[in-house]
């Protein structure tokens, strides 16, 4: 079976098992399942594509390594945002840098067409609400707009209260709101 | 009893990810074309926002991450932290009840004879000071992981 194949027919959590019975390869199913999500995670903070990609590559060998400590108490791929996030901020912390959350940051999408500029629009809301948080808060409108996580996941992942996630949302959604009026098309 | 347009608006923003809206809010929704057409051009904008065209990079990133776990050994079931605990609880609590009622035990007293106490006493030190030994053994990653978080690990 091809591993695109394997990846649409085999769980989350049968590949775990395997993995933990001595299939190293059944860990790929994992990896090609959850790298868009890590990746876009490490883009949002590093704002570098091979710097995302080293730490995508960093928070699937610590997943890979502590998986037999992964007791299915939540889902897998919270456990591995978590994971990621802690990879993150400490990676920041050694680096000692100041991390800034570009509200410019360029989207891809194809220049031109309604939905693009849609999309174009619900970055710049997203990233001009990460950008008037402290940097660990910003993730968490992240976590919601882009991995649609609820507010109780996200508060598993980044520690902080539930009520605090919910006014960022609640105040991103209202901006976006706002920046989305002309596109009612009535 | 109708709701206004601001209600329903504030309602679609505290919505949890994947949240039912709700009767009130759906009955509102379907009334009310202006609050309705807000609500699908969020849900058409987050849809957009979402669908990401799948990179280059997340095929690079597997590679690269199989070709290092090909090389790792293999992680391996283990027990959870409560299952270290309760068999160490158990050998301390009878190192410390041994010696105030094993003198009332007197099957034991005829089975081992008569200074027994002291003597399984110490066993049971031993045993306890070798399962704790291998208990921190056994944990050397997660033990490092810890100090390091909280900068006790000089880098």
């Amino acid at each position: 079976m091809s591993a695109a194949g394997e990846t649409r027919e085999t769980s989350d959590e049968e590949a775990i098992g395997r993995v933990l019975d001595g299939d190293a390869e059944a860990f790929e199913v994992l990896v090609r399942r959850h790298s868009a999500r890590v990746l876009r995670l490490g883009q949002s903070f590093f704002h570098d594509q091979d710097e995302a990609a080293d730490f995508a590559q960093d928070v699937f060998i610590k997943a890979y390594t502590a998986l037999a400590s992964f007791r299915g108490r939540s889902l897998f791929s919270t456990w591995l945002l978590r994971i990621a996030y802690n990879t993150a901020i400490n990676s920041k912390k050694r680096k000692r840098e100041q991390i800034s959350l570009d509200p410019e940051i360029e989207m891809a999408g194809e220049p031109g067409t309604d939905v693009a500029h849609m999309r174009e629009e619900t970055a710049k809301a997203v990233r001009a609400a990460m950008a008037d948080l402290p940097p660990k808060q910003a993730l968490c409108i992240e976590l919601y707009f882009y991995y649609e996580l609820k507010y109780s996941e996200i508060s598993e992942i980044t520690g902080y209260p539930v009520n605090t996630i919910k006014s960022h949302v609640f105040r991103a959604k209202r901006n976006l709101r706002e920046r989305l009026e002309g596109f009612g098309g009535e | 009893m109708k709701m206004r347009h601001e209600t329903a608006l504030r309602k679609l923003d505290e919505l949890d990810a994947g949240q039912d809206y709700g009767l009130a809010l759906r009955m509102h929704l379907s009334r009310c074309s202006t609050c309705a057409a807000s609500a699908q051009l969020l849900q058409e904008a987050l849809r957009s926002y979402r669908a990401e065209p799948a990179s280059e990079e997340e095929g690079l990133v597997a590679q690269r991450v199989m070709a290092a776990v090909r090389l790792m050994p293999s992680p391996q079931q283990d027990f959870a932290l409560r299952d270290w605990i309760l068999p160490a609880a158990i050998i301390a609590l009878s190192m410390f009840l041994l010696p105030l009622f094993g003198k009332n035990l007197g099957f034991m007293e005829s089975l081992f004879g008569p200074g027994y106490v002291f003597s399984l006493a110490l066993v049971l030190g031993i045993a306890f000071t070798a399962y704790s030994a291998f208990f921190i053994a056994t944990h050397l990653a997660e033990l490092q992981t810890y100090l390091e978080k909280r900068g006790l690990l000089p880098r």
